[in-house]
């Protein structure tokens, strides 16, 4: 009896990564609709060109090599139960160049003049893109996943499979919200909707999509017997994770200056380039262009918003390499390889009995 | 083809010829091109030019005025730089350096060569080389540098020559604890010299300052323990990329056929990033209760269990900084000599930079013999004649230079 319920509980977690893979394609709307305002965007400045030719030919050539490749791949397939997993990703792969492909011809006849309108063209495409996860990536990794699941000692006796389809699905769910939000505004950026501060609140969409799913994954308590070296490789990711985030955001703070910066150079050159080019015309612009970065860079490195970013970005950084050292020290406590930290203890004792030696020199 | 050839004699574009603004007019396109071909051959010339200059054996060394190593404490050295005059000053003086980078930049070449016009005027340099701190340093505070080292070094000195007191000069945050030093055993210190050293930290005109408040501290020295000389690197460097990361190098590239001017740059070179780590402690201590506290200057700086009080300066004060400091701004050295109780007191402000106050030109003709005869009227008067420089062989002689 108490088998049956643990091989339910199993079930039950295989069904919430298969939902989350169906309800994956359903946000993948605004994905596409963002690519098709690109494209869109893009193929207006082919026309003038002859781009639709082009492109289908690049396209043409892509699936080509794409689909040599795969073939080749095959040659390496694995004998035993793994092979038959393999010859099925192959296969997923081969199918999702097919719909690359269909979606490519798609739209250049839409753009051709073809009769489809862009937004029928979308839902066809998520559509078919469901259709695609789940009856084509979702089953090679069906059997395996639960030949993985029931060969864990013991299940999951300390945190309910039920609990974690939950929070799977729970976090699914907010990260399915962001991905809509971050294509909404993505749309936007490509359609000249928005303003260039876009990118920060791309910048601020992302980071809160992630501290609201994947980043509090990363925070959930592990278990089993080697719950500290999980619990610290998945901070160690959310460390590496906020510190790429964070940086981001500190260049980011560059742009605009730099941007600035540029404008302001290409104003003062207008008066230059009335005299004569000479060597010493570039010597002037030289001048001109190191004066204006750096007056535009002091003021930007003194700026409230540019020390919040610094102070931030330094923590993260900071907090990344601990969580790296923390790692490592886990990792050598295996090995005749003394850690800082026990190191660091018999450095201590020495320097204050060093000092207590010198002390009572003195005294 | 002559050199710079190209280009309008008389400055004017096309105007006068009738050519509608901003189109240049067949001569200029001319003059153009051959302003553009003059400089490509001038370029060329001068990277072959450079090439030879930089596979030539180049006098790079650092460091140019022999020393003697007279003492040990630990990872510290005592190095004496002696007097070249016939009569040097009675009252030895100790030199000490900052923990950033390394002091030889006094001394980088014989023609830039603070220590040279020192040791000229009489001067017994004693100096305290502070070396590379390794880990095992890393819990050394403040007091241990200060209260230990430079109180060691200071006893070494007046046990080797018999004086009672000694000249204590620093240089940048070695200004900052000899200030100290000196308010804690005045008894010890004849003159005390400061030069560009931050002694009010309470100032924004300074980026490092406006950063180092922002900073936590606690963090960075727990996760890293010492604080590695490049991290430091990349912040000085943050402080003017354009010109310290950008506009130097093409300086560099602008002069590769100077090969005077190439091994003087490689030196400075050198020097700039020859940046020992800073011991965690010490470093946590110096920038929490100096540069976010401002403790010194109110009087609310503990070291070795005592408060410092920048009134027991007694001793004349010479404080020398530069105007153009963008390191430690003249807001942070200014006010040093009011803060003292001292009655012979001279502020020495000079028109240049941080680094150009110990290397530049007027630095060797201006401000050091400046600096020099402040301490010779001060220093109570010469001694017998000396036994002239200190070779560079023997034992514990050695020229100074790379990591030892």
């Amino acid at each position: 009896m108490a088998t049956e319920e643990k091989s339910t509980e199993k079930k039950d977690v295989f069904q919430g990564v298969t939902d989350a893979f169906k309800s994956w394609s359903d946000t993948q709307r605004s994905w596409l609709q963002s690519t098709l305002d690109g494209v869109t965007k893009t193929a207006e400045r082919f026309k003038a060109v002859g781009g639709t030719d082009s492109l289908r030919a690049v396209t043409e050539l892509w699936g080509k090599s794409f689909d040599e490749g795969l073939q080749r791949l095959r040659q390496f397939t694995p004998q035993g139960p793994a092979g038959d997993v393999f010859d099925k990703m192959v296969s997923a792969q081969s199918a999702y160049l097919r719909a690359m492909q269909w979606w490519v011809d798609a739209l250049i006849q839409q753009r051709s003049g073809g009769s489809m309108e862009p937004q029928a063209l979308v839902d066809l495409w998520s559509r078919s893109y469901r259709e695609f996860l789940t009856s084509i990536v979702v089953p090679p990794f069906a059997e395996p996943m639960k030949g993985w699941l029931g060969a864990l000692p013991g299940g999951m006796p300390s945190l309910p499979a039920g609990d974690l389809a939950q929070s799977f699905a729970q976090a699914g769910q907010q990260w399915m919200g962001f991905v809509t939000r971050m294509g909404e505004r993505t749309s936007q950026v490509l359609r000249g909707e928005v303003k260039p501060d876009a990118a920060r609140e791309l910048y601020d969409s992302w980071l809160r999509g992630y501290e609201e799913t994947l980043g509090r994954i990363f925070h959930l308590p592990s278990v089993g017997p080697a719950r500290q070296l999980i619990d610290k490789h998945m901070r160690g990711v959310d460390a590496s994770v906020k510190y790429q985030a964070a940086l981001a955001d500190f260049y980011g703070k560059m742009v605009q200056p730099g941007m600035e910066a540029l404008h302001e150079l290409a104003a003062k050159t207008q008066e230059l380039a009335k005299g004569p080019m000479t060597p010493e015309t570039f010597e002037k612009f030289y001048q001109l262009l190191l004066k204006t970065v750096e007056q535009r860079f002091g003021m930007l490195f003194r700026s409230p918003p540019f020390l919040a970013a610094l102070e931030h970005t330094m923590h993260a950084s900071l907090e990344f390499h601990s969580q790296m050292n923390s790692l490592l020290e886990e990792q050598l406590k295996g090995t005749p390889i003394v850690t800082r930290r026990e190191l660091d203890d018999v450095l201590r004792e020495l320097h204050e009995l060093r000092r207590e030696v010198r002390s009572l020199n003195k005294g | 083809m002559a050199e710079n050839q190209g280009g309008s004699a008389d400055g004017k574009a096309g105007a006068a010829s009738g050519a509608p603004a901003g189109v240049l007019t067949a001569q200029q396109l001319e003059e153009l091109q051959q302003t553009i071909l003059g400089t490509m051959i001038k370029w060329q010339r001068r990277i072959l030019r450079g090439a030879e200059v930089l596979s030539s054996p180049l006098e790079i060394e650092v460091g140019a005025t022999s020393y003697e190593t007279l003492h040990k404490r630990d990872r510290v050295e005592l190095r004496l730089y002696k007097s070249t005059a016939k009569q040097p000053l009675a009252t030895p003086t100790i030199l000490v350096y900052a923990l950033v980078n390394r002091y030889y930049m006094m001394d980088l070449q014989a023609d830039r060569s603070m220590f040279k016009v020192f040791l000229d005027a009489g001067l017994d340099m004693y100096v305290i080389d502070w070396g590379y701190p390794t880990r095992g340093d890393k819990f050394l505070t403040m007091t241990d540098y200060i209260e230990d080292y430079i109180d060691h070094m200071v006893d070494e000195v007046r046990r080797r020559t018999g004086q009672p007191q000694v000249n204590l000069m620093g240089i940048c945050q070695g200004g900052t604890f000899s200030a100290i030093y000196a308010a804690l055993h005045p008894e010890k210190i004849r003159n005390l010299v400061t030069i560009v050293a931050p002694i009010d930290f309470d100032t924004d005109t300074g980026l490092l300052n406006v950063w180092a408040r922002r900073m936590n501290v606690d963090q960075m020295v727990d996760t890293f323990g010492n604080i590695p000389g490049e991290f430091l690197n990349v912040g000085f460097l943050m402080l003017n990329p354009v010109r310290l990361m950008f506009d130097k190098y093409v300086s560099f590239l602008e002069n590769l056929d100077d090969a005077n001017f190439v091994a003087n740059f490689l030196r400075m070179e050198k020097w700039i990033f020859d940046s020992p780590d800073q011991v965690g402690e010490a470093f946590r201590q110096f920038l929490k209760d100096l540069y976010q506290q401002n403790k010194l200057v109110k009087g609310e700086l503990e070291i070795g269990g005592r408060k410092v009080d920048l009134k027991n300066i007694t001793m004349p004060v010479l404080n020398a900084f530069a105007e153009a400091d963008h390191l430690v701004p003249p807001a942070c050295s200014r006010r040093f000599t009011e803060l003292t109780s001292s009655k012979d007191t001279e502020v020495l402000a000079y028109p240049t930079g941080h680094i150009g106050m110990f290397t530049s030109r007027r630095s060797q003709t201006e401000y050091t013999p400046r600096m020099a005869a402040w301490l010779a009227e001060r220093s109570g008067g010469r001694a017998a004649a000396a036994d002239g420089p200190v070779e560079a062989s023997g034992k514990g002689a050695r020229r100074r230079g790379g990591k030892e």
